[in-house]
């Protein structure tokens, strides 16, 4: 067990249900509250909003860990479709689905389409969201058995049930708010943790050197084509067909707000990406990648390498807090889903 | 807005730059030239990134600027 993390993160969950408990009656004053928290986001708080909505464990821990194993054009066609997502949903849906006035993305299918089409939207969003759910659940189970030192099951177990909890209480109010704290933390750690990175190496041009030398195939296409295109075209449509993204435009205060929030997302994002590029060199130049049981377990190496301990605590229990924000948003979109299904009644209620 | 035409919409003349940008990334595919040890198809992207953000900037500007005109 990491007592440091552990504290750290023991007081993240204590904000977050605090938060939770703040935004419950808020949230349930409409049904815009709940699931649009009133349509009064501004740009600052949405795009950090955004930016934790789509930047998940699995581009900290997967993206990183995969760029180590697979050589960093693997971590860079990751980015490619990743941030695309910004521009690209908002050439196509931001400020068109925003003036619709709908408050779910099965809401919008029934104005365009009709109740029948909502149903099947409803029906594909819960069961498309709960798989969606898995690769976050894993995340969260490899940092918080690896920080609490308990099983990896109960691990997932115990911080499911703690977001899921969170996120049923103070609907989208909660979800943005946590959101925005988490996005700032991961952002702000990722960048600390790049800076640490270059110090150690004096420079990004020596540390690629070392990355080099250590892994000869760092820099080498190492996957079939078809690899990096599916991956570049599955986050690219990711971003468009995602409620994660799209309930984001719906809360905004207006379809400018939406525009602007796409817009900042999208530099916070490349930010991610840029001092991720840095984390991905780190990792090959530590030379462990072939001894770890899971290669996104070098996300945690790295921090463990280069940040001292209260540093990498704040770091490791931002990483693991990254899956629950994002967890309980897809909790909520699926009660969501399943409310609605119901003849509009709340099952989450 | 509804007046104008689809064609002169930002959002599909970026579209298009976004995707020829992406097409000339995949369909090029230089995996042998290497910079600074990296496959040049890595750097491409790696150049992408901002590129997507500039368009991002683009269509933020142009779109408020048509709206702005509509409105006065």
């Amino acid at each position: 067990m990491q007592v440091t993390e552990s504290i750290i993160m023991f007081i993240y969950l204590v904000v977050l249900t605090v938060i939770g408990i703040y935004f419950y009656r808020r949230a349930r004053q409409s049904e815009s509250d709940y699931f649009t928290a009133g349509q009064s986001i501004n740009t600052f708080v949405g795009a950090f909003a955004i930016f934790a909505a789509v930047a998940s464990s699995s581009s900290l821990l997967g993206a990183v860990g995969s760029g180590v194993a697979l050589g960093v054009p693997y971590f860079f066609t990751y980015a490619f479709g990743v941030i695309a997502i910004m521009p690209f949903a908002m050439f196509l849906i931001s400020g068109q689905i925003r003036r619709s006035g709908v408050k779910t993305v099965p809401e919008f299918f029934n104005q365009r389409f009709g109740s029948s089409v909502q149903i099947v939207a409803a029906v594909i969003v819960c069961v498309g969201m709960t798989f969606y759910m898995v690769p976050q659940l894993t995340a969260s189970g490899i940092i918080g058995s690896y920080v609490l030192g308990i099983d990896y099951t109960t691990a997932v177990i115990v911080l499911g049930l703690g977001f899921t909890l969170y996120a049923a209480l103070g609907g989208m109010w909660a979800i943005t708010y946590t959101d925005l704290i988490q996005g700032i933390i991961m952002i702000v750690g990722i960048v600390i943790l790049a800076l640490a990175i270059l110090m150690d190496h004096n420079g990004i041009g020596a540390l690629i050197s070392d990355a080099l030398s250590t892994d000869p195939a760092f820099g080498d296409i190492t996957q079939p084509w078809m690899s990096y295109f599916g991956l570049f075209i599955a986050f690219l449509w990711f971003g468009i067909i995602s409620p994660s993204v799209v309930m984001r435009n719906f809360a905004s205060k207006s379809p400018r707000i939406a525009r602007r929030t796409s817009m900042w997302a999208c530099l916070i994002y490349l930010t991610l990406f840029v001092s991720g590029f840095i984390v991905t060199s780190a990792g090959a130049s530590l030379g462990i990648i072939d001894t770890l049981e899971n290669t996104d377990m070098i996300f945690v190496s790295v921090i463990d390498h280069y940040l001292p301990a209260i540093l990498g605590g704040i770091m490791l229990a931002g990483s693991a807090a990254s899956c629950f924000p994002l967890l309980g948003f897809r909790s909520s979109l699926v009660f969501g889903g399943v409310g609605r299904i119901h003849k509009e009644r709340w099952l989450v209620c | 807005m509804a007046s104008r035409s689809k064609f002169k919409d930002p959002g599909l003349i970026l579209m298009i730059f976004l995707v020829l940008y992406a097409l000339m990334v995949f369909v090029w595919w230089p995996a042998e030239v290497y910079v600074y040890g990296i496959s040049l198809v890595g750097w491409l992207m790696f150049a992408g990134l901002f590129f997507w953000f500039l368009l991002a900037i683009v269509y933020v500007i142009w779109i408020e600027k048509i709206e702005d005109r509509n409105d006065s």
